[in-house]
């Protein structure tokens, strides 16, 4: 599962792309407000986020606080997260390696937030997320991570389980939109 | 009735051609259905629910009670849709309905003869009353069920293709005439975001219905052009906003052929929905001929449509003025009825201009005619006269159109002056305008304020004839006299004359007729129409089909499936899938075309006798990790973990809070503090739910964190005498020996990292082999070469009931640890969730049913009655699980049984209703396979 | 209905799992009254006004929370994370 598939390529319009995440770690803390969450940021670079709204991000990777007391760390390169997480976290809250856990899945183009309205119940419109941000939401029976890059760029962290069904509605939501 | 050359918002150059009752018509572009049909002539459009009567286009809008047809024809058509309410479109198909064998000769409306043993309640009194007994119901209902009611609905699948969408907006107005219009423009140039939802295929509502010069179309055509590129404002036309759910949730829909569901979350509301006209109630005002006012001045504008020749308009208040001016420049013969005895100046002046005929103090007695309207019979002042005409205008005054407020929690109140319900106090997040709030003043503007001086004042008049065929709901044949009965046998709450009488039921929901039966009700209690009281209306204000609410989610996307990371490779290999919970799963393997129950056998016997692979990658995994981790298992399993060696897995049964069995699953002790704990693939959820729900609000105290690791770990199980041979092909034969029962290995295969651990389901030496997902195809392919069958579920399932280990069918949430044969396992020297509740007397009686084992020479099936005499009630026990065991050669099954442990060696009588079954077996302890466990220890 | 998460924000109400009343006080572990338990189970109020209840959102943050809503006007009057309403 090194290869990324190409679910839709309708050019500017629409783009998605399913593809493995190389590095996805979580960490779960003891407490909401936690010393060890502050040495990770500062030896990985990042500002720890003040809420479930906010990405931080540091070279090679992004930081989404999916929970007062939980961090989930995406690393974009060959940078190996696990190790340096479980180095600076030691006893001071639970590292977990979930790379298969998730898959990511781009999605660009002006048509992308017309699609996303098909399944998902936040306002990604006026007023709702903004770029820098993510939701994490649900998409039918799956829960997901939306990160929006940028207005008309998203990238989704689906449950490896659900990603099949995920791809299928994705590509039927492209086709009822005549794509 | 004829087309005039010019005006109207229909285009002449596009003409349009559909066929009623397979007659080929035209129309053009810009008609309704409605409209089309009249102008092609066509009176009669339907035959009533009830007597059968003929009936015509009524009304213009949503508000039509006569005109229901079928559009399409098949598993393709719709029943029951209003002919107003549909656009015309080029092959348009449509269809009378409720008459036979035609629209024109109707042999049912024979009945309309018996009307009057036909009235209110007539069903419930003739074959539900006493001595009647349900019996006489349903020998009748057939017949009654085809003579009364509506079209007959498809029963294939919604073959259009159906879409959904969510939406987010500051303000929904709701209503695209002046007053939303106006709104909308207002609130949208501030930079507030704004959706306008119009029902209408085209904006401009009320407006429309007035002469092209009008000062009302002016506005429109300003308004539209401020509006066309304000880009803070989303305008939907032909969507219906038919629900108001709680905190600013809207649903809307748009019908046709490709039906979108819009489910709209709006921070306010501007409900600007308008007024809906009424009739009056007096014998014959259903015939073919008599329309609403506003309606026919709709036609006259809006289509073109000169709906008579020699026309007469009835009104108890102003707005039938300038109908009766604007047909009779059309070129109409007309008569004005009103009962006030005045008219003010300026109003007869502009009635003598247009050369109206006017009969004041006068009103409308009867309606004379069949199949179309004839003559009226008039009382005035000089007594009673009858007058030829072929149409009949009704005003009788306006109805807010309140529903989606009312939804909302918006309670209507009545006004005297308006001789209507208006909203009543408005939340801060609701506001009402236009004729919707009572403002009938042609040029609304946005802030709604209701009309309260009239130059002269409207007339509260709703009945104006005595007899039989005065009807005051037409699409439910109610008349009334119905309503009188309903009054005089007891049913007079509002409640209760809608669900008597079916006033206000159906496809229209009573919009014409819903405060004319108020009025009547209340006159004959004597007592005020508020003091009557109003319903207060649910969603949805208009029929909406199945198809649109399903939206896109039909078929394989109805459900997500969650699937396993081996799936792909299983169907390559011939796994045939089944559902299991929110799961895909391998169910069997088809080798040779072979079937469920011959592949099952081949995969249980290559478990017993050499060694198999089943994908177990759906069990719930959860790694634990925290100071806290041991104290945190202690308290959630009814067993101890203090002395779990690192290294080493422990199974363990769960209980919930009120002493029942939970769940099971086998937990690892990975680390000093860190754990792995598995469930069964049906509770995984809820078991995670159950600890972060304990961990945040009872055990805040324990130190320790959860994490989802179950789609980052496949899993597959290896089963069977020869398994540690296969497995010592992949990890050497060194470590596949010193693997323990219940013990733990971390190593790796072609760079895929394994966590093994020695564990038996089946009662065979077994181990279950985890490993990352995205390595789990090199895994089961590595095992396979190394000589592995391959099993699915239902080998999975019936290898268990061999060895008596019990699984969901036995954990149904009503079985103790002890009916189950585990009390042994619940520890002593601990507390742990569901201890005391266990202990209560009703959990520990005498009587409980136990499981145990059957052996059967023919086959049992899961749900089989057990009993040791005749079936009493539920019998002695049930079966939870059967199977064949090709290992034993008989029938094997679990089952619970009363007094179950009591009973081993016994034979008990197995009941199988649903499959026509009686069959005996013996009682027996439910180990049937190696009860020693030698085979597992290896 | 919709309610909002105060680590996510204003969400639709299907997200969220409902979890019980949450007005009924929960024995401690060590408890071995079974009355007590059995009032914690079983013994509900059913209010008619405000009402406090537990929802998980499930499909956001997976956070605990304690929902005050009027049961009569379905109006959410407070939510707040379970760890810090339950005492």
């Amino acid at each position: 599962m090194d290869d990324a598939i190409l679910l839709i390529d309708k050019g500017e319009d629409l783009q998605a792309v399913l593809r493995p995440c190389r590095h996805l770690v979580q960490i779960g803390f003891w407490d909401n407000r936690s010393a060890s969450a502050e040495r990770l940021a500062d030896a990985l670079g990042f500002t720890l986020p003040e809420d479930g709204q906010q990405v931080a991000d540091f070279p090679g990777g992004w930081v989404y606080r999916i929970a007062p007391s939980r961090l989930l760390l995406l690393g974009s390169e060959d940078r190996p997260l696990l190790p340096e997480c479980q180095t600076v976290i030691g006893q001071g809250g639970m590292v977990s390696d979930i790379s298969h856990a998730k898959l990511l899945l781009d999605l660009k183009g002006s048509a992308a937030v017309p699609l996303l309205c098909r399944g998902i119940t936040l306002n990604l419109g006026f007023a709702g997320l903004r770029p820098g941000c993510f939701a994490q939401t649900r998409l039918h029976d799956a829960s997901i991570l939306l990160h929006r890059l940028e207005e008309a760029q998203f990238q989704l962290l689906i449950p490896t389980s659900y990603a099949a069904a995920v791809s299928d509605w994705f590509k039927d939501a492209a086709h009822l939109m005549r794509y | 009735m004829r087309r005039l050359t010019s005006g109207g918002e229909i285009d002449r150059n596009r003409p349009l051609r559909f066929s009623f009752d397979g007659r080929p018509l035209q129309g053009f572009a810009g008609d309704t259905l409605a409209s089309a049909l009249l102008a092609n002539g066509l009176r009669l459009v339907g035959r009533s629910f009830k007597y059968h009567r003929p009936r015509g286009i009524y009304a213009a809008g949503l508000e039509e009670p006569n005109a229901l047809v079928t559009v399409g024809r098949g598993e393709a058509r719709c029943p029951n849709i209003q002919a107003t309410a549909i656009p015309l479109s080029e092959g348009l198909e449509a269809w009378s309905q409720n008459r036979w064998p035609s629209l024109g000769l109707d042999l049912q409306a024979l009945t309309g003869l018996a009307a009057p043993l036909t009235s209110a309640g007539f069903y419930y009194k003739t074959f539900m009353g006493p001595g009647q007994g349900t019996g006489a119901w349903m020998v009748y209902e057939r017949f009654i069920r085809k003579a009364a009611g509506l079209g007959r609905p498809p029963k294939g699948s919604d073959l259009r293709s159906a879409e959904s969408l969510h939406q987010h907006c500051q303000l929904l107005v709701v209503g695209g005439g002046l007053a939303g219009l106006t709104t909308a423009l207002e609130v949208a140039e501030t930079g507030i975001s704004v959706i306008l939802a119009e029902r209408d295929s085209i904006l401009g509502g009320a407006a429309l219905s007035t002469p092209h010069d009008s000062p009302e179309r002016t506005r429109r055509h300003a308004l539209l052009a401020a509006l066309r590129d304000l880009p803070t404002v989303e305008i939907l036309t032909g969507t219906q906003v038919f629900g108001a759910y709680d905190h600013g949730c809207y649903a809307a829909v748009e019908e046709g052929s490709r039906p979108r569901l819009r489910l709209i979350r709006a921070e306010r509301l501007c409900v600007a929905t308008g007024a809906l006209e009424r009739g009056f109630v007096f014998p014959g005002n259903d015939r073919p001929g008599v329309m609403l006012a506003g309606a026919v001045r709709t036609y006259l504008h809006r289509y073109g449509l000169l709906c008579g020749a020699r026309a007469l308009v009835f009104q108890n208040n102003d707005s039938g003025l300038d109908l009766a001016a604007d047909l009779a420049e059309a070129g109409a013969a007309v008569t004005l009825v009103d009962p006030r005895p005045d008219l003010t100046a300026e109003q007869q002046a502009r009635l003598d201009k247009a050369g109206v005929d006017s009969r004041l103090g006068a009103k409308v007695t009867a309606a004379i005619g069949g199949r179309r309207l004839r003559a009226v019979q008039l009382e005035g002042p000089q007594g009673p006269d009858r007058l030829q005409c072929d149409l009949l205008c009704l005003a009788g005054g306006w109805s807010p159109v309140l529903h989606l407020a009312s939804q909302a929690g918006v309670p209507p109140h009545w006004s005297e002056a308006h001789a209507a319900f208006l909203p009543g106090p408005l939340p801060p997040d609701i506001s009402v305008i236009g004729a919707a709030a009572g403002d009938f003043r042609a040029m609304p503007d946005s802030k709604g304020k209701p009309e309260t001086t009239w130059a002269n004042p409207p007339l509260p008049l709703w009945r104006s004839g005595e007899g039989r065929t005065a009807f005051v709901d037409l699409q439910n044949d109610v008349t009334a006299k119905d309503v009188r009965q309903a009054h005089d046998e007891g049913f007079v709450s509002v409640e209760h004359l809608k669900r008597y009488t079916t006033l206000g039921m159906g496809t229209d929901q009573g919009r014409t007729s819903n405060v004319i039966g108020l009025a009547l009700m209340a006159e004959a209690r004597g007592r005020s129409i508020p003091a009557t009281g109003t319903t207060r209306f649910r969603p949805p204000y208009a029929p909406v089909s199945l198809g649109a609410l399903a939206g896109a989610e039909t078929g394989s996307l109805f459900h997500f499936s969650r699937r396993s990371p081996l799936d792909g490779l299983l169907r390559e290999e011939g796994a045939v899938m089944t559902h299991s919970g929110p799961w895909l799963r391998a169910w069997y393997f088809r080798e040779n075309g072979s079937d469920l129950e011959s592949a099952t056998c081949r995969e249980m016997e290559i478990v017993r006798q050499d060694a198999a692979i089943s994908d177990v990658s759906t069990l719930g995994k959860f790694e634990i990790e925290g100071p806290d981790a041991v104290t945190l298992l202690n308290r959630l399993y009814c067993n101890g973990w203090t002395k779990l060696a690192v290294g080493k897995a422990r199974w363990g049964v769960m209980l919930r809070d009120d002493g029942y069995v939970f769940d099971d699953g086998t937990t690892w002790r990975l680390g000093e503090t860190r754990y792995l704990m598995t469930t069964t693939t049906a509770k995984a959820e809820q078991v995670l739910s159950r600890i972060e729900f304990l961990l945040a609000t009872a055990w805040q105290d324990l130190r320790v964190q959860i994490c989802d690791v179950t789609d980052h770990w496949a899993a597959i199980a290896l089963s069977g005498p020869k398994s540690r041979a296969v497995l010592a092909r992949l990890i050497g034969a060194q470590q596949a020996k010193e693997l323990p029962f219940l013990g733990l290995l971390e190593t790796a295969l072609a760079g895929v990292p394994l966590r093994l651990v020695r564990v038996s389901f089946s009662g065979e030496l077994g181990f279950e082999i985890y490993c990352p997902a995205h390595g789990a195809t090199t895994v089961w392919r590595a095992l396979r070469e190394a000589g592995a069958g391959a099993y699915g579920l239902e080998a999975l399932g019936a290898l268990r009931i061999e060895k008596g280990h019990v699984s969901v069918g036995e954990i149904d949430g009503r079985t103790t640890l002890d009916d189950l044969g585990l009390a042994a396992m619940a520890s002593r020297r601990k507390a742990f969730i569901g201890q005391v509740m266990a202990a209560r007397p009703g959990l520990n009686a005498k009587g409980r049913k136990q499981l145990v084992g059957l052996v059967a020479e023919t086959p049992l099936s899961s749900g089989g009655v057990l009993s040791f005499g005749p079936v009493k009630g539920t019998g002695a026990g049930r079966i939870t699980a059967a199977t064949w065991s090709p290992e034993l050669g008989c029938y094997l099954a679990l089952a619970l049984l009363r007094d179950g442990r009591a009973q081993h060696g016994r034979e008990v009588a197995v009941h199988d209703p649903a499959r026509g079954r009686l069959c005996k077996a013996l009682v027996r302890d439910p180990h049937f396979l190696d009860p020693e466990g030698v085979r597992q220890r290896g | 209905m919709r309610m909002t998460c105060p680590w996510c924000g204003l969400r639709d109400s299907d997200e969220f799992l409902y979890g019980g009343d949450a007005e009924a006080g929960r024995p401690s572990l060590e408890e071995s009254d079974s009355e007590a338990w059995i009032a914690y189970l079983y013994e509900r109020e059913n209010p008619c006004g405000p009402h406090r209840e537990y929802w998980q959102h499930r499909f956001g943050c997976r956070r605990w929370l304690v929902v005050e809503r009027d049961t009569q006007s379905h109006e959410i009057i407070k939510i707040s994370f379970a760890e810090e309403a339950v005492p």
